[in-house]
């Protein structure tokens, strides 16, 4: 179906553009936020790759599918736009072991908005190249080779990636429980 | 083994919840009125350097027949001949036509790429 958008937009239906903004603006949203932590920043980086992608579709050659070529960009956008900004954040970065049933417990006890929004927050704790690999391995649900592609990161070190940030996930949203419990 | 499973599990569970749609209604009809300016914005520039070679071949041209035309007059003027008048405008207009070329042929080319 990509390719055939692709050919329509090549042949100069503008409109046919249509369907790539529809089809993966929530996808190419949840990558640039999980990247740059900030709703309006993320979209500013979802625009311009969007733009990025229409002024290159010519150049694209098919030799990956269009959903991983258009991630690379998202992805380059999002990482070019944390260095422009020179933002400085304190991310948890150090490997804490979580006490797995206590997580678990805590879990249960939230309605399904609630844990959405813990595991938001708890998303914005880790850093930024943990975050975007556990929303591709487990959101998009690909596999560690599709990720490398994705970010020009060898597959050695996204697996390396996808270990800290499911022990920092982990911590994250553990830290914020019991700060939500203290309060209570 | 069974801490990983359970690692794994926990962590499955909790990232289904991580979809984030884009919160912005109007991103959509925003997004496509930017693809359609960036599309005339395209055309316009295609349409400005088709005029840019045009009107370059149209001076080199001119350029070419008005050399022609002055080549056989033995005119002076205030005592210097207007060949060697012609001959310094020429070299000037020569560098002009060639520092031209240069700059329509980087545009064209990094118009396609």
């Amino acid at each position: 179906m990509d390719n055939l958008y692709i050919q329509k937009v090549l042949n100069g239906d503008t409109e046919g553009f249509r369907y790539f903004i529809s089809n993966y603006k929530d996808l190419a949203f949840s990558v640039a936020i999980a990247v740059v932590k900030d709703e309006f920043w993320a979209e500013e980086v979802v625009q311009e790759s969007f733009i990025k992608v229409f002024q290159k579709l010519k150049t694209f050659k098919g030799h990956s599918s269009f959903k991983t070529w258009f991630y690379r960009i998202v992805i380059n956008e999002a990482f070019q736009r944390m260095r422009e900004e020179k933002k400085q954040h304190t991310y948890q970065n150090e490997l804490r072991e979580t006490e797995l049933d206590s997580v678990e417990g805590n879990l249960n006890g939230l309605t399904p908005e609630e844990q959405s929004v813990l595991v938001q927050e708890a998303l914005k704790l880790i850093p930024p190249k943990e975050s975007l690999v556990l929303r591709l391995f487990y959101l998009e649900e690909q596999p560690s080779k599709t990720i490398a592609d994705e970010t020009g990161w060898s597959e050695a070190n996204v697996r390396v990636i996808l270990h800290r940030g499911r022990k920092n996930m982990l911590a994250a949203v553990n830290q914020l429980m019991l700060k939500e419990l203290k309060t209570i | 083994m069974d801490k990983k499973n359970q690692e794994e599990r926990l962590i499955k569970n909790l990232m289904k919840h991580s979809l984030t749609k884009m919160p912005f209604e109007d991103f959509e009809a925003r997004m496509m009125d930017r693809i359609h300016q960036e599309k005339r914005q395209q055309e316009s520039v295609a349409n400005n350097i088709r005029y840019a070679w045009m009107f370059f071949f149209v001076g080199l041209f001119l350029g070419l027949g008005i050399t022609n035309m002055t080549a056989n007059l033995s005119i002076q003027l205030y005592g210097i001949s207007l060949k060697q008048v012609t001959l310094i405008i020429q070299i000037g207009l020569a560098l002009v036509l060639l520092f031209q070329f240069e700059k329509l042929l980087d545009l064209s080319f990094r118009k396609k790429t």
